[in-house]
């Protein structure tokens, strides 16, 4: 229980002092209709590296877990689609 | 064999969506695109789902589908050409979907629960003595989340702190957060980094340095 709590409270902190404040990527991850979060899921699930295409936004994700969530989807997505969803 | 939607340009997409006469067809045609995506995602990607029978994980992704093609549509004036159109639907297939599985999460969750008295960093475990290589390490420890204690209740207001808690330390989905608090992910993101910003304010007159919380929290 108590490195629960130590491990919460350093969760906490990562968070308050590190987490990604970017208003360009977040207005990438505000909106419906957004393209280039697409267009890079695109590029990611052809097999670049998002880490090379734009760290700005890995980082963003390490810490802002919708966002994550929702652009790994959609690479999965993307991925299958390719492989016309044969599992 | 299950129907194979017909595949298209982009500007085919956009040029049948918007021309009466042929807009049925392309709207059928998407929609199916969207729920075979969908259903994909719902039976594969989602552990949490698995458990559902086939016919249950279908209806979904046509409900899914259906509104994600709505949903298209209006924001048909904003796609620009910068990826395949069907990853742009896509992308808002999926988004819908994630949401309304958040919500649907949550359904019972209220940001009313979280107080903002600091009683989650006065956990019932005292940490003093809970780590005996190193005690002194301990009451560090405990002295610091009795500071965070004071900072939350001092430097931020009711909303800050519930939209801090739920998101950072209760891994609340932002929509959630966003849809309880009456507003959206972008003006969370903001409410957030203010009140982060504050935090750190806080923290810094303090004369304590992130390095120095950090290495007292990290994982020995």
């Amino acid at each position: 229980m108590a490195n629960d709590t130590v491990a919460r409270l350093n969760a906490l902190l990562d968070f308050v002092l590190n987490a990604s404040e970017n208003a360009e990527i977040e207005a990438m991850d505000c909106n419906d209709h957004c393209e280039q979060m697409a267009a890079l899921a695109e590029r990611v699930a052809e097999g670049a590296s998002l880490e090379e295409i734009l760290p700005q936004l890995q980082y963003h994700m390490r810490y802002w877990v919708d966002c994550r969530e929702e652009f790994l989807a959609l690479v999965a997505v993307l991925k299958a689609e390719a492989q016309n969803f044969a599992s | 064999m299950p129907e194979q939607p017909t595949e298209r340009s982009n500007e085919e997409w956009v040029a049948q969506l918007t021309n009466p006469e042929t807009q049925a067809q392309a709207l059928h045609d998407l929609r199916l695109r969207l729920q075979r995506s969908l259903l994909y995602y719902l039976a594969q990607e989602r552990s949490d789902l698995r458990h559902l029978p086939p016919s249950e994980q279908e209806h979904l992704a046509q409900d899914f589908a259906q509104d994600a093609t709505l949903r298209v549509l209006q924001n048909l004036s904003h796609f620009r050409g910068e990826s395949r159109f069907t990853t742009w639907a896509n992308k808002i297939a999926v988004r819908l979907a994630i949401s309304e599985l958040r919500r649907a999460r949550y359904k019972d969750f209220s940001l009313d629960d979280l107080t903002t008295n600091g009683e989650f960093l006065s956990a019932n475990t005292n940490l003093v003595g809970s780590a005996p290589p190193n005690p002194e390490r301990a009451a560090e420890q405990e002295n610091i989340r009795n500071v965070l204690r004071a900072a939350f209740q001092a430097a931020l207001t009711p909303r800050q702190y519930q939209a801090l808690v739920a998101v950072a330390l209760e891994n609340v989905p932002m929509d959630v957060v966003a849809a309880q608090l009456g507003t959206n992910r972008n003006a969370l993101y903001k409410l957030i980094h203010d009140a982060r910003k504050k935090l750190r304010a806080y923290l810094e007159e303090q004369g304590l340095s992130t390095d120095y919380l950090l290495k007292l929290f990290e994982a020995s």
